[in-house]
């Protein structure tokens, strides 16, 4: 576990180790004032502007037949979000099951959102962008399933070393963690519970 | 009378179910309790109940469980027979044999944590009957009273006949319960006394032959996953803020 924060689900080894959430012990308001410090600590302000032109310039590269790229595949979700479409929709639920199984995000997935290869699956923006997703899908639909996946990701992206990140992998993290933290305070304001 | 085979280890599961079983005399009841060592010291660790989770289980008129015995213990003290094999694998062949060969209507089934009932169950003509916390097909899935709470529903069990498709066979009975409005324990005491009063409702349906009814296509169908800590402590905490 990382650093001094009491927030106890972040760990360096993720996505190599997978996080337990299981059987978790109530700590009342001290958990809620955990798991705001480990986020606060981690949001940078980043411009919408950039934040697009990164999405927008997300090419595709070549992958094996029957199989699409994660950037590519996400960065399409991201730009047209759709819930309307059925298939998109679709998919999108399978990877919710895929990651809540594995906790891993892969490089390339087939039209059942199954891995080309079970190795792949250690580059950040994949995450990050996969983050986004899910806090604009929770941010549409109110379904408490893509908040749960959501924060859980969360918990990875914050794992990881972030020294070596270029600015665009950056921006791409800090849009992912600031809709989780607006969401969550959205909840937290609705539902009465002090969060100052 | 209905007769009852309970397949269960020694976890606060088995013990609920037992509590009602004794309480309420509605089915004849043998146990196969598994993954237990024969004589080994038992357990003292005493669970006891807080003060908002019994005033909130007496307001739903639900039964607050006996959870402070070993469940050999509440078989030999209740004179039900029992088969006891420290065999902790639910899909050994020793254990589907000895349930195989058992004299009974229906198994009910409280096993260990994460355990999966193989294909090999159904296929011996037995009904196996499992309570779910949650209204099924809404809320499929793992912790779904938390996502109940979060939802700002009622509490919900559904008890159905399991296929080898975990939550998909012949549903029984889907109870509701009211909410809670305080901060009660829902792992431990919430959680494990709805079911046992959900599946007392769901016997006494069975003593009177029901069969239970399928669920229907257009039914709203949303599976979960194991809450998140963050949305947990949300969940529980919502229930402080009420007053």
């Amino acid at each position: 576990m990382i650093g001094e924060n009491k927030y106890k689900y972040m760990d360096s080894d993720a996505p190599n180790v997978k996080i337990n959430y299981s059987y978790s012990k109530y700590l009342g308001l001290e958990f809620i004032d955990n798991w705001k410090a480990s986020r606060i600590e981690n949001l940078i302000e980043f411009d919408k502007e950039y934040l697009d032109i990164v999405i927008k310039n997300i090419d595709s590269r070549a992958v094996e037949e029957g199989f699409i790229s994660s950037k590519e595949l996400f960065s399409k979700w991201i730009k047209s979000i759709d819930l309307s479409n059925l298939d998109f929709l679709k998919d999108v639920n399978l990877l919710v099951k895929r990651f809540e199984v594995t906790r891993k995000v892969y490089n390339e997935y087939n039209d059942l959102m199954r891995p080309n290869n079970k190795k792949d699956f250690l580059e950040i923006d994949i995450y990050s962008l996969y983050g986004i997703i899910l806090g604009l899908l929770f941010s549409l639909t109110k379904k408490y399933q893509y908040l749960n996946a959501h924060v859980k990701l969360n918990d990875i992206l914050l794992g990881w070393k972030t020294n070596n990140l270029k600015k665009d992998s950056l921006t791409l993290r800090a849009y992912s963690l600031d809709l989780e933290y607006n969401n969550v305070t959205k909840i937290l304001n609705k539902k009465s519970i002090p969060n100052d | 009378m209905i007769k009852i085979l309970l397949l269960c280890g020694d976890n606060i599961r088995a013990k609920s179910y037992a509590s009602i079983f004794k309480k309420r005399n509605k089915c004849s009841v043998t146990g196969l309790l598994y993954g237990i060592k024969k004589d080994i010291n038992k357990s003292t660790t005493k669970i006891n109940i807080d003060t908002d989770t019994k005033e909130y289980l007496d307001s739903i008129n639900v039964d607050i469980p006996s959870l402070n015995k070993d469940i050999e213990s509440i078989f030999t003290d209740n004179n039900w027979h029992y088969i006891l094999t420290e065999e902790r694998e639910v899909n050994s062949l020793e254990i589907i044999t000895k349930i195989k060969s058992t004299d009974c209507d229906y198994v009910v089934f409280a096993g260990y944590g994460g355990q999966i009932l193989s294909k090999e169950h159904f296929l011996q003509g037995k009904k196996y009957i499992h309570c779910h916390p949650g209204c099924l097909p809404l809320e499929r899935g793992s912790t779904t009273l938390y996502y109940s709470l979060l939802n700002d529903r009622d509490l919900s069990v559904t008890s159905f006949f399991m296929t080898e498709k975990i939550d998909e066979g012949n549903m029984l009975l889907r109870e509701s319960y009211n909410a809670p409005s305080k901060l009660v324990d829902i792992d431990v005491w919430v959680d494990n006394a709805l079911r046992a009063d959900t599946l007392f409702k769901t016997i006494e349906l069975l003593n009177k032959h029901y069969k239970g009814f399928p669920k229907k296509e257009e039914e709203d169908d949303q599976e979960y996953y194991v809450i998140h800590p963050l949305l947990k402590h949300i969940a529980l905490l919502s229930l402080n803020s009420q007053n």
